[in-house]
C-alpha cells in the first residue's frame, strides 16, 4: 500500500471538488508531487547573509557559484562558502566562463570578474557590455549570460514597470535603450541587439548543441508563460520594443492590429499553463549528467519562482521546428525557484528568492538541490506527436491491464493574445481518445485522438500503473501543438 | 470506485487522528474570552516571555507574536506544543516542565488575545476594460490567492485597470478603539466592510479612516484603480488609534515596510566600500565609493565623471533591497555636490568605461576618451578633503570641469582653481583636490 499515493488521491479529489466553484480560476496541484527516488536537500547558506540566489552556475570541479540580489558573488567549495565579489547592482545571472573568470549580469552592466592574484577574491570588475539603457527602474533586470558553441554571449533585458517616461501598451513599458530585447556579445566583445518583443524574460539557457532558448513570464501580451528558441532579428510578441525597430514609430505600433502583431510573433516552443505549471519560470537547464540524474537524460528542467516547483520540458521536432510539452516534476520547495543548474555530479541545484514577488514556499531566499538515489521512478518520460495522436513513453513498463482508454483523458484549448494581463483557456474542448496500443516493451503507448494545430493538448493519465503497481506522481502533460506532422 | 472509497476513508482516518488537537484548539480559543485566564497569562508572559518577545509582543530576539506570521504553526495546539518543547537551537528553551498545563494554556490564550491584523487573508483580482469600468463580474477575475503574511499587497496587480479585493478575519485590539488609516487617500476608491456591513469613510479627504470593531471581525477591503496613476496605487494602509497619534499595526504590505523602517546601512569602517545601487538624486550607472575617512563619491560609468561627493557615512541601501526594490538607496550624510554638478573632462567626445581594479582595496576606475586611456582613483585622509588622482600615459592638454560652490575649494596639482573649466597639461598625473569648507 503506497500511502503517499492515497494522500495524493484524496487531495486531488478535494481539489477537483473545489475547482467546480470557479470554472475560470486555474488551479495549481496542491498535493506534493515527486518521482520515486528524488529528494530535495536544503543547502546551508552563509549565516546572516541575505542569500537570494538569482545567478547560479557550477564549474568543472563541482564548485557552485552564486550571485545574490544583494549584489554579492559567493562560491561553495568543499562545503565552505567564500565571498568572491560584492557591491554589484542586483545581479540576476551568472556564468563561469571557460577561463575560470565569472560573468555576472548586473542591472546596468554585464561584468567580468577576474581574480588576477589568485587569492580567491575578484580584483577586477570589467564591463563586457553596457550599451543598453538602464533607467533606475526596479523591473529593468538583465538576465544571462549564456554562451553558444561559437563563443557568443547572450542575455535578455526586462521591460520597465511604473516608469513614467516609458512607452506602454498595457502593464510593462520601455523608455528605449533596448528594453525588451535579447542582446548578443560576440567573441570579439562587440555588443548588438539580437531579438525583440520580450517582456519579462527571466530565464535563458544554452542547449548542449549551443542553441539558445529563453522563457518569458505571463502578463500583458504574454497570455501564459512560455519558452522560445531565440533567433536573430525575430519578434517575440510584446509590442513596445518595436518602437526601436526601423520602420516603426509609437503611433504605428499602437495602430497595429492584434492579427498583424500575432502574425509577426514567433510561436513558442512550449506554452506553460499558468498556475497549473508556472507563473514566473526561470532558466531552462539541460540534464546532461549521463544518467547520474536518473532516466530524464537530455531533458530541460525549469524552476518556477511563484509555484516553488520544478517542471520538465520535453522537446519534439516536427517539420524541422521545435515544439513540445511541459510536465510538472517536483514541488514543495522552500522558496521561489528562479535558477536551476546541474553540477558535474548530476545534482540539480535550485537558486531561490521570494522578495517582492511571493512564492508558495514560505522562505524569503535560499538554495536547495534535487538528488536522485538510484530508484527507477514511474513517470512519463517523453511524449512525441504522431500522425494520429501521441506516443507516450514511461520510465517503467506498464501494467498492460491499465493501458485502456478509461485510464486517460484529453482536452485542448488555445490562448488569446492581447494586451490584457494573461489569458484564460479559450475553446476548451474535451478530446476523445479512440485507440490505445501498447509497445512490445510495454513502456510506450500510442494514442489516437483528433488533432488540430495551434492548440495546447492536455493529456491526463491517472489510471495507468506500472508493473509494480505504482501510479505516476504527475499525471498531466501539456503538449504545445503548433504544427501537425506534414 | 474502489479508489474513491480508499480516498475518503483515508480522509476520515486523518480527521479522527486530529481529534485531540482540535479539542485543545477549541479549549484554548474559549479561554481567550476569559478575563481571569488572560490576566494569569499576562502575568506569566511578562515574567518569562517578554524578555525575548517584547512586553508588547512585537518581538525582540524572539519573533513578533502579534502578526499573522507563525513560523512553527498558528493553531493554539501547535503554539502550546512549541512553548512546551522550545527551539533550543534558536535559543528558546522548552517550558513544558516549568508550568502546569492550565498555566501554559493561559499564556497561549493571552498571546492569542493580543493578535492584530489579518488572518487567513485572500485576494481576488479583476481586470477591468478601462478607467471607467465599474462592472465587476466573474469573467473578469484573473487572479486569486492567499497572503500568508497577513498583509494586503497592493503591488500584486501589474495591469492598468483593475479591481482588487482583500478579505479575511481581522484582529483589532480588544482594549482600545482603533481604525484603519490610508495615506494620500483622496483619489482612491477604497471601500471597507466589517462583518458584511460597509463602514463609513471618515477622517480628512487626503487621510481617510475607517472604524474597526474591537477584537475579531471579518474584514473585506476593495479597491478600484479608476483614474489614479499606477505609481500611486501601492497603498499605505495601517491601523491607528482614533486620535491618529499611535500607529498600531500594518494592514498593507507597503505599510509594513514603512513601519519596520527600510534600513540597511552600508558604512566604510576600516576599508573602502563599493556599492552599485540605485542612489537617490544620482543618475543611473553610478557606482558609489565610501572611504574610511568618511568621504564618499560616486563615479558614473556612462559619463566617466564624479557625479556626487558627500561627507559622512555611505548609504542606506534598505529601500533599494526591500520588496521589489522600487525605492532608491539614500546617501547618509551631507552633500558637498551632486549631479548635475560633476568633476569631468570637458570634451565633446564620449567616453568608454573600461572597469575598475582593486588596488589595496581601492577602486581604480579606467576609461577611454579620444583614444587615450585614463585611470582615476581617490585618496582621502580626513572627512573634509579628498584627492582624485587622474593618470594617463601620454603628455597632452585637457580641460577639466569642476563644480564651483561655496562648500568646496579646488586645486589641481596644488594650483588653486576658481574657474568652472580649466585647461591643464597632463604629464602623467593630475591630483585634483577638493577641500570642504
Amino acid at each position: 500500500m503506497n500511502l503517499t499515493k492515497i494522500t495524493t488521491l484524496s487531495i486531488s479529489l478535494y481539489t477537483a471538488l473545489l475547482s467546480c466553484n470557479s470554472a475560470l480560476a486555474q488551479q495549481a496541484p496542491t498535493h506534493e508531487y515527486k518521482p520515486d527516488g528524488y529528494n530535495i536537500v536544503t543547502v546551508e547558506t552563509p549565516k546572516d547573509v541575505r542569500f537570494h540566489v538569482t545567478g547560479l552556475d557550477s564549474d568543472a570541479h563541482g564548485v557552485i557559484w552564486v550571485a545574490t540580489r544583494l549584489g554579492e558573488v559567493w562560491y561553495l567549495k568543499n562545503n565552505t562558502w567564500s565571498k568572491f565579489a560584492e557591491g554589484l547592482h542586483e545581479p540576476t545571472g551568472l556564468l563561469v566562463d571557460d577561463d575560470g573568470s565569472i560573468l555576472v549580469s548586473q542591472k546596468p552592466e554585464l561584468t567580468r570578474l577576474i581574480d588576477s592574484d589568485k587569492d580567491g577574491v575578484a580584483d577586477a570588475y570589467i564591463p563586457v557590455a553596457n550599451e543598453w539603457q538602464f533607467h533606475d527602474n526596479y523591473h529593468e533586470f538583465t538576465f544571462g549570460p549564456v554562451k553558444d558553441k561559437a563563443g557568443n554571449l547572450y542575455g535578455t533585458l526586462n521591460l520597465s514597470h511604473n516608469n513614467p517616461d516609458a512607452f506602454t501598451m498595457g502593464a510593462m513599458g520601455t523608455a528605449g535603450g533596448h528594453r525588451g530585447f535579447a542582446f548578443k556579445v560576440n567573441s570579439k566583445g562587440k555588443y548588438s541587439p539580437y531579438a525583440h518583443g520580450l517582456r519579462s524574460p527571466a530565464g535563458i539557457g544554452a542547449s548542449p548543441k549551443g542553441e539558445i532558448f529563453f522563457t518569458d513570464n505571463q502578463g500583458d501580451w504574454v497570455p501564459t508563460s512560455k519558452m522560445h528558441l531565440l533567433q536573430e532579428g525575430r519578434f517575440y510578441g510584446h509590442p513596445v520594443s518595436l518602437i526601436e525597430i526601423e520602420g516603426f514609430t509609437k503611433e504605428k505600433v499602437q495602430n497595429l492590429s492584434l492579427e498583424t502583431l500575432e502574425a509577426m510573433s514567433e510561436k513558442p516552443v512550449v506554452w506553460i499553463p499558468h498556475v497549473e505549471v508556472a507563473n514566473s519560470p526561470g532558466n531552462p537547464e539541460w540534464n546532461t549528467s549521463n544518467g547520474k540524474f536518473g532516466p530524464f537524460e537530455g531533458q530541460i528542467f525549469i524552476g518556477d519562482q511563484t509555484q516553488s516547483n520544478v517542471f520538465r520540458v520535453l522537446l519534439d521536432k516536427v517539420n524541422g521546428k521545435y515544439q513540445g510539452a511541459v510536465i510538472n516534476f517536483m514541488n514543495k520547495f522552500q522558496s521561489g525557484n528562479i535558477r536551476a543548474e546541474f553540477d558535474v555530479n548530476g545534482q540539480l541545484w535550485i537558486g531561490q528568492t521570494a522578495r517582492g514577488w511571493g512564492a508558495q514556499g514560505g522562505k524569503p531566499f535560499g538554495l536547495e538541490k534535487v538528488v536522485w538515489d538510484g530508484t527507477n521512478p514511474f513517470e512519463l518520460l517523453d511524449i512525441k506527436l504522431t500522425k494520429t495522436g501521441f506516443k507516450l513513453t514511461f520510465t517503467e513498463a506498464l501494467d498492460a491491464s491499465t493501458a485502456t482508454s478509461e485510464s486517460l483523458s484529453a482536452q485542448s484549448w488555445h490562448y488569446h493574445y492581447s494586451g490584457n494581463y494573461g489569458s484564460p483557456k479559450k475553446e476548451l474542448t474535451q478530446l476523445s481518445i479512440s485507440n490505445i496500443s501498447l509497445s512490445n516493451d510495454k513502456k510506450s503507448i500510442d494514442i489516437a485522438l483528433p488533432l488540430a494545430a495551434d492548440k495546447v493538448v492536455q493529456i491526463d493519465f491517472p489510471g495507468l500503473k506500472d508493473v509494480n503497481g505504482r501510479h505516476v506522481s504527475v499525471e498531466k502533460v501539456y503538449y504545445t501543438l503548433n504544427e501537425l506532422i506534414k | 470506485m474502489k479508489r474513491l472509497v480508499i480516498g475518503f476513508s483515508f480522509i476520515l482516518m486523518v480527521v479522527s487522528n486530529l481529534g485531540s488537537a482540535t479539542e485543545l484548539d477549541d479549549m484554548i480559543t474559549a479561554k481567550v474570552q476569559q478575563p481571569e485566564v488572560l490576566s494569569q497569562g499576562q502575568t506569566l508572559f511578562e515574567q518569562i516571555c517578554a524578555s525575548c518577545h517584547g512586553k508588547d509582543l512585537t518581538g525582540g530576539s524572539g519573533f513578533n507574536l502579534k502578526d499573522a506570521e507563525w513560523v512553527h504553526g498558528s493553531k493554539p495546539s501547535q503554539i502550546i506544543n512549541n512553548v512546551k518543547t522550545g527551539f533550543m537551537n534558536a535559543g528558546m528553551p522548552g517550558f513544558g516542565a516549568v508550568f502546569t498545563e492550565p498555566q501554559l494554556q493561559s499564556i497561549v490564550a493571552y498571546i492569542l488575545s493580543k493578535r492584530e491584523g489579518w488572518s487567513d487573508l485572500t485576494y481576488k483580482l479583476y481586470q477591468l476594460d478601462d478607467e471607467n469600468d465599474k462592472d465587476i463580474t466573474e469573467d473578469k477575475l484573473i487572479k486569486t490567492g492567499s497572503l500568508p503574511k497577513g498583509l494586503a499587497d497592493y503591488s500584486i496587480p501589474e495591469i492598468q485597470h483593475y479591481f482588487i479585493e482583500f478579505e479575511g478575519d481581522f484582529y483589532a485590539p480588544t482594549d482600545i478603539d482603533s481604525q484603519i488609516w490610508l495615506e494620500w487617500g483622496f483619489p482612491h476608491e477604497v471601500n471597507m466592510y466589517v462583518d458584511g456591513e460597509q463602514v463609513e469613510r471618515t477622517g480628512s479627504p487626503w487621510y481617510p479612516t475607517w472604524r474597526l470593531k474591537r477584537g475579531k471581525q471579518h474584514l473585506r477591503i476593495t479597491y478600484r484603480s479608476g483614474t489614479t496613476k499606477p505609481q500611486q496605487r501601492n497603498l499605505v494602509m495601517l491601523g491607528t488609534t482614533l486620535d491618529l497619534k499611535v500607529k498600531l499595526f500594518a494592514v498593507s504590505s507597503r505599510a509594513k515596510a514603512i513601519l519596520e523602517g527600510k534600513k540597511y546601512e552600508v558604512k566604510a569602517e576600516s576599508e573602502t566600500v563599493i556599492q552599485r545601487k540605485r542612489i537617490h538624486e544620482l543618475p543611473p550607472f553610478s557606482i558609489s565609493v565610501g572611504l574610511p575617512s568618511k568621504m564618499n563619491y560616486a563615479f558614473n560609468t556612462k559619463s566617466c565623471s564624479i557625479v556626487g561627493l558627500w561627507q559622512g557615512e555611505l548609504l542606506n541601501i534598505g529601500p533599494n533591497i526591500a520588496g521589489r526594490g522600487e525605492d532608491p538607496s539614500l546617501p547618509l550624510g551631507e552633500w558637498v555636490f551632486k549631479y548635475p554638478l560633476e568633476v569631468a573632462q570637458a570634451t565633446e567626445s564620449s567616453c568608454k568605461y573600461l572597469g575598475y581594479q582593486l588596488v589595496n582595496g581601492e577602486p581604480h576606475f579606467s576609461y577611454q576618451v579620444d583614444g587615450r586611456v585614463y585611470r582615476m582613483f581617490a585618496e582621502s585622509s580626513s572627512n573634509n578633503s579628498i584627492n582624485f588622482n587622474l593618470r594617463s600615459e601620454s603628455k597632452h592638454q585637457l580641460t577639466m570641469s569642476l563644480p564651483m560652490s561655496e562648500k568646496v575649494s579646488w586645486t589641481i596639482n596644488n594650483k588653486k582653481i576658481t574657474e568652472l573649466k580649466t585647461s591643464v597639461t597632463m604629464t602623467n598625473q593630475l591630483i585634483i583636490t577638493a577641500q570642504i569648507q
